[in-house]
Formats: C-alpha cells, structure tokens, sequence
C-alpha cells in the first residue's frame, strides 16, 4: 500500500459513499442533509476526541458515554429543577467530569488495574448514583441562553459544530506542537522508553483519563445545548460509534495514530453512511450495523498494517544482524544463539516493571 | 542404535585447540554405559541412551552457530553442558525443545526411538522431554497445585477435578523433593527455591515412567549460594528415578560438584565430553556392562580441575595471573559512585566511575552484571544501596536545563557553577531524578525501553530534550528536524533521514540514533547495557568512537556487557561479577578479552579469596 493510499483511503472512501448517496438519493443532494451531516454530529465529534486522547495515553475510557448522560441530566436537573443559575450548574457538571476522571486515574494508577474495568466499573456506578438523584426521565426546561448560544446558527452551521473544531484543534496543538503532547505519544507508545527518558509517563497516563472525563463532560452539556433536553441513557449511544471513529481514525492522516483529523474524517464518514442509508429507508438497525461493522473493520486494518510494519522491521533487523558477523570469526557475537543467552537482561528488565507495577 | 560412544568421537573438536587434545582422547564412559533393563515401558527402549543426538547443526543466515553437535545421555545421568556466552549451547536446547529448526542431516532418538527433526514443541511430552527455564515460567499468582497440575489433572466421574486426590498428589510430589507446603498457597509465598524446585517437579511429572529427559537451563542463576545443595539434592532425587538430566549452568563448582558427565561447547563445535571425578555415585542401580570401548567410569575419572575446565571451555592455556590492585590511571574526580549495592541478584556492590573514565562490569548470565546499569539509574529491583552523582558543572547545565521541561524535578540540582552532589538512597532513586542529575541509560532492549520503532526517528531522538526546540510552549519542529538530522548524521546513521520510523532503520543505525538522543544531553554518567548487541562490525565502531569520545569530554561511562572483546577494546578499567559480586577488577594493561573471560568463571575468585 503506496503511503498516499494509505493516508487519504478513508477521505477517498468518504467522497465514494458520499458521491454513491448523491447519484441514489436525490434527497441527499439537498443542502439541508450536508447541514445535518456535519451540524447534528457536534456531541460525537466531542466524545470521540475525548476517547482519543485516553487512547494516545495507552488507556481505555469506557465511561465516556456514562459521563455525557449524567453530566447532561444533572445540568437539566440543577438548572431546571433545582433552580441553580446556568453558569454554576455548568461548572457543577464540569466538576463532576473532573471527578469522575480522577477517580479512573487513581485506580487505574494506584492499584494497577486495567482502565477499561475501572472506566466499565464507573460508568455504571455513576448511572446508578445520577438516577438516584434525578430520576431516569427526559426532562427539558434548561435556561434559554445556553441553547440559544449552542445551536445558534454561524455559516450554515451550529455553535456546537465550532465547539468541536475548536476541541479538536486545542488538541491537535497539544499532541503534535507541544512537548507535554509528545510525551504523552510516548506514554502511550513506549511507556518503558518514556519513563527511562526520565519522564512520568503515569501523569501523563492520568492527566489523559482526566481530560477524557472532562471532555466527555463538555459533550453532555453541548448535548442539552443542541437538543434543549437530557435523556439518561442518552449519552451510551456515543460509546461504540466513538470508538469506532477513533480506531477508523487511526487508519488515516496519520496512520497508525490516534489522530484528531483522522477522527473527524472517520465521524464524518460514518455519520455519512448513516445518513444516506436511512435517506434510502433504512432505519433502526442500519446505525448499529454501520458502527460496529466499522469497528471492526477499522481494528482490523489497524492490525495488518502494525503487523506488516512489524515484520518489515523486524527483516530489517535480522539482516542488520546477520551482516555483523562474517561466518568463521572467532565469536559470532550476533548469532541469535548469543542474544538468547542475554535472558537474564531481560530478566532485569522484567524485573524493573513489577517494581513499578 | 549406533555404537554407543560413536557420536562423541566423531563430534570431539578438531586439532588445532592447544590445551584440549589430551583431555579429547579420553572417551566419554557414561554415554557408553548401558542402563540396566528396564521393562516398564514397552514403547520404548530402555537400554537405549535416554538421548542420542547426533549431527545437529544450525545455521542463521550466513552464520553457523551449530556445527555438526552430538549429545549422548544414559539413563540416570546428570551431564553438564558448558561453554561461554554464545558458545551455541543455547541454540542446542532450542533445536532439542523444537523452537529452532536444525540444518538438514541431524537426528535424534530418545531411548531408542527416532524422533523427526525439526521437534515439534507440542509433541515434547510423548517424547519424554521436559524443561525448566531460568525463568521457571510459573505464575505467581496461582496456587503451587495449579502450577504444579495444570494441564495433566485427573478427572472423575462427570469430568470434575478430584481435590483432594490431587492435592494429595502434589503434596507427595512436592515433598520427595523436600518441598513441604500447603499446595493451595499462592506461589509467590514460597522461597526462590521452592518455586525452582516446583518447576522441576512440574517438568518430571510431564515425564514418562522410565525417566525420560529433563533439560535445566542455568536453574541456579537466581539462587542463594546456600540453596544451591538442595537444588543438587533434588536434581540427584530425579537421576535416580532414571531421569537424564542435561544441566546447563555457568557456575562452574556447580558443575563439577554435581554432574557425572561434562560436554563443553565452544564456537559452535563440541570440544569434549568428560565423566567427571568429583560426582557422587548415583543412588540407583548401577549401570550394566559399560561397552568395551570406553574405559570405566572409576579407571577414566581422573580429576577434572575447574581451571582445566576453564582451559577447555577457553579453547586457551591459563596464564598464571592475578590482577593487580595497583592504582588506576589517572581518571577524573568521581562523578558516579555506588555504595553497597543490592538488586535482585547484585549483592552488596560498591563501584566508583571517574570522569573521562570508561569502565566495564561483566560476568556470566546470572552474574548480575546486567543489572547494575538499571540499579544506577534507579529503574528498579534495587533493594538497597546508596547512589552519589556528583553534581552537575556549569557546562551541563544546558543539558540538564533542556530537560527540565521534560521532567520538572530537580530544578535545584544544576545550580550556579557546580550543585550538590546528589547522594540518594537506591531505593528512591528513579529515571527522571536520574536524568535531571545527569545521568543516560542506554538500555539493551532497543523495541521495548530504548525507543518506540513506530515512532519517527526524530521523534525518537529528541524526546529527551524536547524542552530545547519549545519556543513559548510550542515545538519549534523544523529547528527539532534541523537539530536531529545533524545528531544523527554526526554519528553515521544511514540514511540520515529524521522522518523515517525508528524501526526502518537497521539495528546499528537505531542504536547509534538512540546513542545520540543522550549525547546530546552531555551527559556526566553514560550508562550502557549490551550497547554494540545485534549491530554490525561498522556500526559497532561507530558506537564505540562516538562512547568513547563522551567520556574525552569529561563522561564517567559504564558499560555492562558480556562482549569481553568489546570491554577490552574500550575500557579502562573492568569489573567482573560472579554470583552478584564483585570478584576481580583489570585496569589499564590487565583489560584483555582472555582475562576477562577466565575472571568470569570465576577463576580467581577462590585464590583471591585465599589471599584475604
């Protein structure tokens, strides 16, 4: 696969569903659907930012689709119903997500359990805390302003849409521009080569979990802003297509990186699909078939392509290797009967990550 | 069934070793004594060796690692396999557990049946082979039973597991080794020991009734010297129920106190295989009539020294020396000191690095040797010791400076024109106080600690100095590409191409790219482990230029490293460790690839300790 191939494939796969809905559905070439395809999307777009910078971390956040629900409901409840005035009730709901994200990183960290149990673990734990308080039924009523504000129309396109652009370019800056954002590359990436660089890749681990909550925070209340109204289980049905933005994302721009354009292209592309499917008539079932099909799907491209990567390395190496020593010198120091006998480095090494464990 | 003996003969190393010739024309006796009659197992012949290998060779690439290897065991013997690092002693194993396919024109039976070749790793069981690894591949969580079970339980009626016959199964199995535990414990409560012995007792279940062969991988690399008998213990326990036992260790007293049988490996070649005096007689029955064309065990048997063992395992005559404690040349005020240094095999260490000095620590596997440069850095597994860096001058404190931004400790250490020493507790000491104090690790594992392959070469290479190329916050990325492309170039790595991914690169051009993402810090403590491991002839002087001119520039550096003609090209001054202790130490004039190697043994270690 030609590098070009591989960094554009999935624009080149968006402009193809884009142009087939154009040429079966004369709906779809209506302005209005752009409208919607890229206006509608803007909590996505957020949550999917969110999961990817506990992605770079190395970590998993599986509480993102919770943390929307409940930061959605307690805004509507606190505003509408406790009276609360708006700008306290959203810095409330932005501290429960600060909460929440500390809670991941404290036990992810301190007790050494996996993110993804943790973040499972407290997704349910705060439905269940936030229906005790509020109740599991929509409710409306929020202050005007913040809708106003939200879905205000600029260019065609929601407020919530340049929230969004705006997350995901604050994002971008951070990873790509900033030195704190390589590092969190290489606490993902390498999180042994991070911590004998003499970084800490274990803040760089939590300070990730943290944001994510955060964001996912963020996403709730741009929610209640685009639709005037919470539902409690309304945020769980951004888990799964998130994800699957983030891994498809990963295949493009910068492939074989959690990479913020490369998950905007990959929301739009679902959205994309789904959109011009149920323009066709397909509803109800058609959303869960194209996202989690495009998990998969995105998982495995990401796969083959580390593996082939890999194996290329790895070839190179073995050559490298092999050159080094001429048959008949007196010590074939790079014959792999050598390196195996170097086990006890290893052991070493092995070692020093229980300690740190 | 060939002649018993046969193999060896033909596979005894060719003329040319100046100290060997006498000692290969002694026949080995055992692997020619029959076994007595043993009707147990009808599949199988009892009288035959347990195992008979004959022409293994194996070749990677262009590099014959294996040359034409024979290994003959009896029923119920104990033979050492020794030989230096890389000596192929490791790929013979491996070629025998099946994870390395041998050339075509090799075989191998065991009693008497021929096995194909390559040895398919799920087949080893029917075959009757069994191994334990250094590592002994337990899982420290589960309990002994498990350990000891998993994968052969019995079952009763409705495919349930029998507890309590199975515990008491274990128990029994457990404590013919002198193992006494509750067996549903978690393995992690139990000593070094005990858990090697659990391995042991795992892998001779997986064997047949009439023993079958057991293959011990240096089983006393991470054991107390004092441990060590109860280990023999449990290996002679095994050769008498008829278990061959291939023994494969670097401690030479092991060996000699242990095994019935010696085979020396060196460069690839079998150079001999010995019986061995100093072994006592196995508990069981005596073998049958030994074959006429090998000499008693009692009449060859006559001692086998270590140091004649050493000269074998050398291919070289001992020059009668000891390493003088004179003073060293002139090195430069200390900048790395250790005091009573322990880790996990380390014990007790002390070592002083001056600037401008290069020095070496060496030993074999499981000397701990490769531990050290991870305990100096505070990586982990230290358990106790004290670390002094001396402090940074004022010329370092760009380096340090650059990475404050990386790690945001130790803002203090770098002071005005020298800071304080910092002098820490091995325990608390870790990377990023190691790195603001101004000290680099290059780790040996190059994928996994030294750099992520996946990630840009630049990347890779500025990480540790990132803060250098921040203007207001941001990376200033074309001066990071500029900066890296003239690093990397400078230390030869072709093609000089900062955008490539780290692991495009041949293992000599990442290793000198890594090499120069800590020069560029100007480091005051070079830290190295196995830094010329896997690179070519090329690349390895280019490393070892590029170290050397570091320390020219006012370095302490410390290499760790099993490549003894590496260390004594390169360094002033050599440690050598056995057993995780310091036992010898060449400067100057002494630093040679020989001495060096015979230290390793520990060669001198008993004289010297004699002097004191």
């Amino acid at each position: 696969m030609s590098e070009a191939v591989e960094r554009y494939g999935l624009l080149g796969a968006w402009a193809l569903v884009a142009l087939g809905f154009v040429i079966a559905e004369p709906a779809f070439r209506d302005i209005a659907t752009a409208q919607i395809i890229f206006g509608s999307q803007s909590t996505l777009l957020i949550v999917a930012l969110a999961v990817v910078v506990v992605l770079l971390a190395g970590e998993f956040d599986m509480s993102v689709g919770a943390v929307v629900s409940v930061s959605a409901t307690l805004l509507v409840y606190l505003n509408a119903e406790q009276g609360w005035p708006l700008l306290l009730a959203l810095v409330a709901v932005l501290a429960i997500g600060l909460l929440v994200g500390s809670a991941n990183a404290l036990i992810t960290l301190r007790f050494g359990v996996p993110s993804i149990v943790v973040t499972l673990g407290m997704a349910t734990l705060i439905a269940g805390i936030s229906a005790g308080i509020a109740g599991t039924a929509p409710r409306g009523g929020v202050s005007q302003p913040l809708i106003d504000t939200v879905s205000a129309q600029l260019f065609g396109l929601p407020v919530a849409f340049y929230i969004a652009v705006a997350v995901g370019f604050a994002l971008w800056f951070f990873v790509e521009q900033t030195p704190r954002g390589r590092h969190l590359v290489f606490a993902g990436r390498g999180h042994e080569v991070a911590r004998l660089a003499g970084l800490r890749p274990d803040r760089y681990r939590a300070g990730a979990l943290i944001a994510g909550s955060l964001l996912a925070s963020l996403a709730g209340i741009v929610l209640v802003g685009l639709t005037g109204a919470s539902a409690s289980d309304a945020g769980n049905s951004f888990l799964l297509p998130a994800f699957a933005a983030a891994f498809l994302g990963s295949t493009t721009i910068k492939p074989g990186q959690f990479n913020v354009w490369g998950t905007f292209v990959a929301v739009y592309f679902l959205v994309t699909g789904v959109t011009g499917l149920q323009l066709l008539g397909y509803t109800g079932w058609v959303e869960q078939v194209f996202y989690g099909g495009s998990l998969l799907v995105a998982v495995i491209v990401t796969r083959v392509v580390a593996r082939q990567r890999t194996r290329a390395a790895a070839a190179a190496a073995e050559a490298a290797a092999l050159a080094e020593s001429p048959p008949g010198t007196a010590h074939p120091a790079a014959a792999p009967g050598a390196a195996a006998e170097a086990t006890p480095a290893q052991a070493a090494a092995s070692a020093a990550k229980e300690a740190t464990a | 069934m060939t002649a018993p003996g046969a193999p060896s003969a033909r596979d005894a190393a060719p003329a040319g070793d100046a100290a060997a010739p006498a000692l290969d024309a002694a026949a080995p006796a055992r692997d020619a004594a029959a076994p007595a009659l043993d009707a147990a197992a009808p599949a199988r012949d009892a009288a035959a060796p347990a195992l008979d290998a004959a022409g293994i060779s194996k070749t990677f690439g262009a590099v014959r690692v294996l040359h034409d290897v024979g290994l003959t065991l009896a029923r119920g013997e104990i033979r050492a396999l020794v030989g230096r690092n890389g000596c192929g002693k490791s790929t013979l194993i491996k070629v025998l557990a099946g994870v390395h396919a041998p050339d075509a024109g090799g075989r191998l039976a065991l009693a008497g049946r021929p096995v194909a070749l390559p040895v398919r790793a799920a087949d080893l069981r029917a075959h009757g082979l069994a191994f334990v690894h250094q590592d002994l591949a337990l899982e420290e969580e589960a309990p002994v039973i498990d350990n000891l079970l998993v994968g052969r339980w019995a079952t009763a009626g409705g495919g349930r597991i029998p507890w309590r016959r199975e515990r008491r199964r274990a128990t029994e199995a457990l404590a013919r080794f002198g193992v006494e535990v509750d067996v549903r414990r978690p393995l992690r409560e139990l000593s070094q020991l005990e858990r090697a012995l659990v391995a042991i007792v795992r892998a001779l279940l997986e064997l047949p009734d009439d023993g079958g062969v057991l293959v011990l991988d240096e089983p006393s690399a991470f054991l107390p010297a004092e441990d060590v008998e109860r280990l023999f213990a449990a290996v002679r326990t095994a050769a008498a129920g008829g278990t061959a036992v291939v023994y494969v260790s670097h401690r030479l007293e092991e060996v000699l106190a242990l095994a019935d049988s010696v085979t020396v490996l060196r460069d690839g070649r079998h150079v001999v295989t010995r019986p061995l005096a100093g072994a006592p007689a196995p508990d069981a029955p005596a073998p049958g009539t030994p074959a006429p064309d090998a000499p008693a065990r009692d009449a060859s048997a006559h001692a086998l020294t270590k140091d004649a063992l050493v000269e074998l395992i050398l291919g070289q005559r001992l020059e009668a020396f000891y390493p003088s404690l004179a003073a060293p040349a002139a090195a430069g005020a200390p900048v790395l000191r250790a005091e009573g240094l322990r880790g996990r095999v380390v014990r007790d260490l002390s070592l002083t690095v001056g600037a401008g000095e290069i020095v070496g620590v060496t030993g074999l596997a499981g000397s701990g040797f490769d531990e050290l440069p991870y305990l100096l850095f505070g990586s982990g597994g230290a358990r106790g010791g004290i670390v002094t860096i001396a402090g940074a001058h004022a010329q370092n404190r760009g380096a340090a400076g650059a990475n404050r931004g990386a790690t945001g400790a130790n803002r203090g250490a770098t002071g005005a024109n020298r800071g304080a020493d910092v002098r820490i507790e091995a325990t608390a000491l870790d990377p990023s106080r190691a790195v603001a104090a101004g000290v680099a690790l290059l780790p040996a594992d190059r994928g996994r600690q030294s750099g992520v392959p996946e990630l840009s070469v630049a990347a890779n290479v500025s990480l540790p100095a990132l803060g250098r190329f921040a203007r207001v916050g941001r990376i200033d990325r074309r001066a990071e590409r500029h900066a890296v492309r003239e690093l990397i170039a400078r230390v030869g790595v072709v093609p000089p191409d900062e955008r490539l991914q780290l692991g495009q690169l041949s293992g000599g051009n990442q290793q000198k790219a890594l090499l120069a993402k800590w020069l560029q810090l100007d480091p005051r403590v070079l830290l190295l482990h196995e830094p010329a491991q896997g690179v070519d002839v090329a690349a390895k002087h280019e490393l070892m230029a590029r170290i050397e001119q570091a320390a020219e520039r006012g370095a302490g550096v410390l290499i760790a490293s099993a490549e003894g003609e590496d260390l004594a090209h390169l360094c002033h001054r050599v440690l050598v460790l056995h057993g995780g202790r310091l036992v010898a130490e060449l400067r100057g004039d002494e630093v040679s690839e020989e001495r060096i190697a015979e230290l390793s043994f520990g060669h001198i270690y008993e004289k010297e300790a004699a002097h004191v």
